[in-house]
């Protein structure tokens, strides 16, 4: 195929892509066409960030190809399937840790749930969630609970 | 695997797990900024004020991205993937929806995430808040008819 013939075809595979879209968009109604221009303005605009333009495209295949998007979702979470079970294992190993030790150290330095929470500047409801492993607890905040008992944080957290 | 029910259902917008997936491609960093933006799920049902604190991580309304809905940015200390300013921007849903989950007889309020990004500056820029506002509509339009 010569160069010519190659961008004969190039060009007939854009068009044919560009219809598509268009299609996609007419299928909308006003509201959402007129979210997919802002979106396009954004992704054209030489002065918006790498970010924004991502932004800005995830929310127009959103828009106009919301299957494409979920069997995207599917497929990445069958992906990551067997990773993230271990991941998940790792983690709640950690919260498990995190709250044996916590309960013992409130039972050896006489703390109640309510007291550790004032400390730790939380909800008395957000100790409770943590202890039962229905929340994780954010590193910084295992930093406080580390100064209300006068440990490491790694004692509590690896 | 995290309960994604409490006071709340807490659904991500596909774009938004797709903004989650470029942000944090390593696993346990995307398990991570899951299991903080699911305490959403605690987000204090009936009025609430300005901005507050669920669980141990604070929110507070997006200024400049309108009343209706309302935004709200939860806040994440910690740093996620070599991310700091790791930001989860949600809105509570008009209304249940059908299929949504019934607790104690009571069909859950939703809460919808609809972006996750590394803040990089105080102020939100003009396109970071078209982008809330247009997903935001898209997902109104499509399951609200609003």
């Amino acid at each position: 195929m010569n160069a010519s013939a190659v961008l004969s075809e190039l060009f007939a595979t854009q068009t044919r892509q560009f219809a598509q879209i268009m299609g996609a968009f007419q299928e909308c109604d006003e509201d959402i066409q007129a979210v997919v221009l802002e979106m396009v303005d954004i992704v054209n605009d030489e002065s918006a960030t790498g970010d924004e333009k991502d932004a800005a495209t995830n929310t127009i295949v959103e828009a106009l190809f919301p299957s494409l998007m979920q069997d995207m979702t599917q497929q990445e979470r069958k992906a990551r399937q067997g990773e993230a079970g271990n991941v998940l294992a790792e983690m709640a190993d950690e919260e498990s840790h995190f709250a044996d030790r916590v309960n013992a150290l409130m039972a050896q330095q006489g703390i109640t749930q309510t007291e550790l929470a004032e400390k730790v500047g939380v909800g008395q409801s957000a100790i409770a969630n943590m202890l039962s492993r229905k929340s994780r607890p954010q590193r910084k905040t295992v930093a406080r609970f580390a100064e209300a008992f006068g440990v490491d944080a790694s004692e509590l957290m690896p | 695997m995290d309960s994604i029910c409490g006071h709340y259902y807490v659904k991500p917008t596909d774009s938004a797990r797709s903004d989650a997936r470029k942000w944090f491609p390593r696993t346990r960093d995307y398990y991570e900024l899951r299991k903080q933006a699911l305490k959403l799920r605690w987000w204090p049902t009936g009025s609430v004020g300005e901005h507050g604190q669920v669980e141990d991580l604070h929110w507070e309304p997006v200024k400049g991205a309108g009343q209706s809905p309302k935004i709200h940015e939860l806040i994440i200390d910690d740093i996620i993937g070599g991310h700091d300013n790791v930001r989860v921007y949600f809105m509570v849903a008009p209304r249940p929806l059908d299929g949504d989950p019934v607790v104690d007889g009571k069909i859950l309020p939703r809460i919808w995430i609809l972006r996750t990004m590394q803040k990089k500056t105080q102020k939100l820029s003009n396109n970071d808040l078209s982008v809330l506002r247009g997903r935001a509509k898209i997902i109104l339009k499509r399951h609200y008819g609003s």
